[in-house]
């Protein structure tokens, strides 16, 4: 157990991204019982800011821009943290706190922990390791909107449950007719701070396919063909452009 | 827990530009899932996210991945974004910092960059960039700064924040406790900080 005196030191280390994991729990649990070093935290942070702002900008390939777009158009936000049941609700200090300054510092500065294997997932489609962004963020075909409730209430509907240890109710809905399918839960179980559950289709290659949301039931991005199946991973705050993290549920494959 | 209403922060943000202002304001928007203002946030901001993400990182494509992560991570968690905590550059490159890093310790084993890549200044060239004068003026201001730094001080915040080397990593290149490391980096970005001029 580290004293006051030693946490103290450790503040531009941990603005700076340079500390130990066990480091930084032990620093962040301090510091919401600590003003004076949230307010230290807030302004070394600012500093450092200062620091990348001095690097000479350097402009992305033309392609990412499109990319991105597209990406954002399939992506729900999270909601406000006020806002009562959400993705996150089960993280340790996602409640009000998250709105003060050493909550918010604690989100962005909490490092996802990444394993540093790409996961099961990606070992069993071993394309998807040599898939680059581009292809998980191909243009999204425009379609008419359609909802989470329209899938579920499809004729054709079909429910394939997806296991998940300390889940319940994990249920994915899939329509042919409508070429779509809904994951719905009764419970996640909570992911740590920094994470989040992320959907994906899976073939030959993972195609990033949403996050959960406080309905409970998501409308999958993209479409589905048969034998496609359906993964949940753990992966850092915002989600990745491929699996990269711990697989929590994979789906038998859907059939037409 | 929530906060007491903290004292007067000292906000470090060097350069109050329209820039800033705008991509305080875009966010603002991006917040209520304007993905056009999400669109203009990312051409203001993009080139700075990637200027500091490739700096860490080295190489260029996995820059450009990191990149994508960071304004798709933007998007998400904008709602959650407040204002009255800092602008919206602080929040995005503050950011993207811990993506490079989290990026590069997952990558190790396979990084070549050495003790001598860590700790080049910053850099002179500026070949890659449409300069702009701001961003020259900014630069200048900081490398002013980090010339008042003590020399252990500036190699450690350097080697930290440009290239994203843990404290036990600084330590052995730097072949000094890391205890000694920890408080230089935090009396280094004080004095940074201070030097910067920060308005009370």
């Amino acid at each position: 157990m580290m004293s006051r005196q030693q946490l103290h030191h450790l503040s531009g280390a941990y603005v700076l991204g340079a500390l130990e994991p066990d480091e930084v729990r032990a620093f962040e649990e301090r510091l919401p019982h600590w003003e004076d070093m949230r307010a230290e935290v807030v302004e070394l942070a600012d500093t450092a800011v200062a620091l990348g702002l001095a690097l000479p900008p350097v402009a992305p390939d033309p392609g990412v821009r499109p990319r991105l777009l597209a990406a954002v158009a399939a992506t729900p936000q999270l909601p406000a943290v006020d806002g009562g049941a959400s993705s996150d609700a089960g993280r340790p200090d996602s409640a009000g706190g998250a709105t003060d300054v050493a909550s918010r510092r604690r989100r962005l500065a909490r490092r996802p922990r990444r394993t540093a294997a790409l996961g099961a997932l990606a070992s069993l489609s071993a394309g998807a390791l040599a898939l680059i962004a581009a292809l998980q963020f191909g243009p999204v075909p425009e379609t008419a909107p359609l909802s989470a409730p329209q899938v579920l209430a499809a004729d054709d509907a079909r429910r394939l449950p997806l296991p998940v240890p300390g889940g319940e109710g994990i249920v994915l809905v899939y329509s042919e007719d409508l070429d779509a399918s809904v994951l719905q839960w009764e419970a996640m179980p909570p992911v740590a701070e920094g994470q989040t559950y992320q959907f994906w289709y899976v073939a030959d290659d993972a195609r990033a396919a949403g996050f959960p949301d406080a309905s409970a039931a998501v409308l999958l991005a993209g479409t589905w063909q048969p034998g496609d199946r359906v993964g949940i991973t753990v992966e850092p705050t915002g989600g990745s452009v491929q699996p990269t993290g711990d697989v929590v549920a994979l789906s038998e494959p859907l059939t037409a | 827990m929530r906060a007491p209403a903290a004292g007067p922060i000292r906000r470090a943000v060097p350069v109050r530009t329209a820039a800033t202002s705008e991509a305080d304001a875009m966010l603002g928007r991006v917040a209520t899932g304007d993905r056009a203002a999400f669109a203009t946030l990312y051409d203001l901001l993009a080139s700075r996210v990637l200027g500091l993400v490739v700096r860490v990182l080295v190489d260029r494509s996995q820059s450009e991945e990191v990149t994508q992560e960071v304004f798709l991570e933007v998007w998400q968690n904008a709602p959650r974004y407040d204002p009255a905590r800092g602008t919206a550059v602080t929040w995005v490159l503050t950011m993207a910092h811990r993506r490079a890093i989290d990026r590069v310790r997952a990558a190790q084993a396979s990084r070549d960059r050495d003790l001598r890549e860590g700790i080049r200044g910053l850099p002179r060239e500026y070949d890659d960039v449409a300069e702009t004068v701001e961003v020259r003026v900014e630069s200048e201001r900081v490398r002013a700064a980090l010339a008042r730094l003590t020399p252990l001080q500036r190699e450690a915040v350097s080697l930290a924040y440009y290239g994203g080397y843990s404290s036990g990593e600084v330590a052995a290149m730097l072949h000094v406790p890391v205890g000694t490391v920890k408080t230089r980096l935090r009396d280094g970005l004080i004095r940074l900080r201070d030097e910067l001029g920060v308005t009370a």
